[in-house]
């Protein structure tokens, strides 16, 4: 007897969906390495612009708010950098995932592909360009801070695998909801806009342990990740635990929001195109 | 069914499936409209009583290997629902479709393209999307390409080629793919003469090798000529099932005597 075929779709259990993605892995790493091309394929600077950009913004924050926070460029410019790079990552992951699905409409109208594989094709695009960020990172650390501990370094990963697993679900829902309501990218753009200015990406983080502002970092994943980075990154210590948790609390309510959002739109999304 | 059935490979199994397309993501809501309807509460809202439009209706029926199947129907009535509801690209609201054996479909092949890719690595991706693996398509990469035929095209993005040459591309990398089960939707558009009589000979050759082919067409002449049996689809049911010269014929009667 034959086995059917293909992608099964009748409510797949998580294995057989995880089964018919993994199916698709040579499509999504085709895929996201052929957007990282695109992204610079008629560029003078090409890949360049990966560090260029963020240098840049690094500069002019070093030169405006070192002064309003009074902090030296060497202390400075490895803690903006840092923050940009990361977060750039998250808003880009959040806000250019509305289109994750969208886009694969040509596919989805020819075979039946889980669209999950479409999430995973822009959070991989986009980690590609996080670790260009984090070696440009590296390289100012290295000049701005000669002779700090690298021994810490490797608690790098276990940070990268944590923000992954945090950001991979949102990716989800932000397809998901964009695709089934457009306001979606609208909104976001400005709960984004206030994520920027109530985390540490420019602002020095010690602002944030005021006591009225305690309570916002505290439970800020985004802050958690940008500890999470620094620590080990450009101070030379040990993550902490309480980060780590925060992370991944927040983690497991966005995918238990995305798994239902898919559960329950994946079959006939390809009417809300 | 038998588990002899089974046995043949290739099978398409329909019982009772109902497909309904949803019409309210197509209807815009805005927050004027929906103010707009609550003043004028007595006026009847359309998008309130016509919410699904109904592409197939419990449609049950079995396809076995061998079975050269033609489809035809007036526009609209549910032939091409028919094929993307076989090769999984809808799902049924209601039933259940059943398939052994892959399936190589054979519609909208203009799209679905990375307009900013060259011809040659969309070959690739197309393969990819239709699930065959890297080294299968860079085996036949070169096939895909000679046919294609389009020259040094095929290392320029595809937005500087023509509208036939993306049809011949695409022709030729859905012709290429492999499956057992066959689904055609009326493809023969742009392209050359030339062009158009080698991709016929390659589709028949495709329709020889193939378990089983599901072809919808208005071409009649055609299907009498591929197939050995036909469906008449009609309103989302299958008004007519028998070999492929007594549905056509009776579906050319009924177009002539303007019943349909």
């Amino acid at each position: 007897m034959t086995q059917p075929t293909g992608f099964e779709p009748v409510k797949p259990t998580l294995m057989t969906y995880l089964k018919s993605v993994y199916a698709f892995r040579h499509l999504i790493a085709h895929l996201a390495r052929a957007d990282l091309r695109n992204r610079f394929r008629r560029s003078y600077l090409g890949v360049l612009w990966l560090l260029v950009n963020p240098l840049v913004y690094t500069c002019i924050f070093v030169i405006i708010f070192g002064a309003i926070f009074n902090i030296s460029v060497r202390e400075y410019a490895p803690y903006v950098l840092s923050g940009i790079v990361l977060w750039e990552f998250i808003s880009n992951v959040v806000g250019q995932s509305t289109q994750s699905i969208l886009s694969a409409e040509g596919y989805l109208r020819q075979k039946r592909i889980p669209l999950f594989a479409f999430c995973l094709r822009t959070l991989i695009y986009h980690f590609v360009c996080l670790l260009a960020g984090l070696a440009a990172v590296l390289v100012v650390v290295t000049i701005a801070r000669p002779g700090l501990p690298l021994m810490t370094l490797p608690w790098l990963l276990p940070a990268m695998v944590l923000l992954v697993v945090f950001a991979a679900p949102i990716g989800v829902i932000s397809a998901v909801a964009h695709t089934r309501f457009r306001d979606y990218q609208v909104v976001v753009g400005h709960l984004l806009m206030i994520g920027y200015y109530i985390s540490p990406v420019f602002i020095i983080r010690k602002e944030f342990d005021r006591p009225g502002l305690r309570v916002i970092s505290d439970f800020n994943p985004i802050t958690s990740i940008c500890d999470l980075f620094r620590d080990p990154l450009l101070y030379g210590r040990v993550p902490e635990l309480q980060d780590m948790i925060v992370v991944l609390a927040w983690a497991a309510v966005f995918w238990a929001i995305a798994i239902f959002a898919l559960k329950r739109t994946e079959p006939d999304m390809i009417f809300h195109f | 069914m038998t588990s002899n059935d089974m046995d043949d490979g290739a099978y398409i199994g329909l019982r009772s499936a109902t497909l309904r397309y949803p019409l309210q993501p197509l209807q815009r809501r805005s927050i004027k409209a929906d103010l707009t309807g609550l003043l004028k509460r007595g006026a009847k809202d359309a998008r309130v009583t016509t919410r699904y439009v109904t592409a197939l209706d419990a449609v049950t029926l079995d396809i076995r290997r061998g079975e050269r199947v033609g489809l035809v129907g007036r526009n609209g009535a549910g032939k091409s629902s028919f094929l993307r509801l076989v090769a999984g690209v809808y799902l049924p609201q209601e039933g259940e479709v059943i398939r052994h054996g892959k399936e190589q479909a054979i519609f909208d092949i203009g799209i679905g393209f990375e307009t900013d890719a060259t011809g040659r690595e969309n070959v690739f991706y197309r393969g990819l999307v239709m699930g065959m693996h890297p080294d299968k398509i860079r085996e036949r990469a070169d096939d895909i390409i000679a046919f294609a035929d389009i020259g040094e095209f095929i290392d320029l993005p595809l937005r500087a080629y023509s509208s036939g040459m993306v049809v011949r591309l695409a022709f030729a990398i859905s012709t290429f793919l492999e499956g057992d089960i066959l689904l055609i939707d009326e493809v023969f558009g742009t392209g050359d003469l030339q062009f158009y009589n080698k991709a016929k000979a390659r589709m028949m050759d495709l329709v020889d090798n193939a378990h089983i082919v599901c072809f919808a067409s208005h071409d009649l002449p055609a299907i009498r000529d591929i197939c050995n049996r036909c469906l008449w689809i009609h309103g989302g049911k299958v008004r007519m099932d028998g070999s492929a010269e007594e549905v056509t014929k009776a579906y050319e009667a009924a177009v002539v005597r303007g019943e349909i």
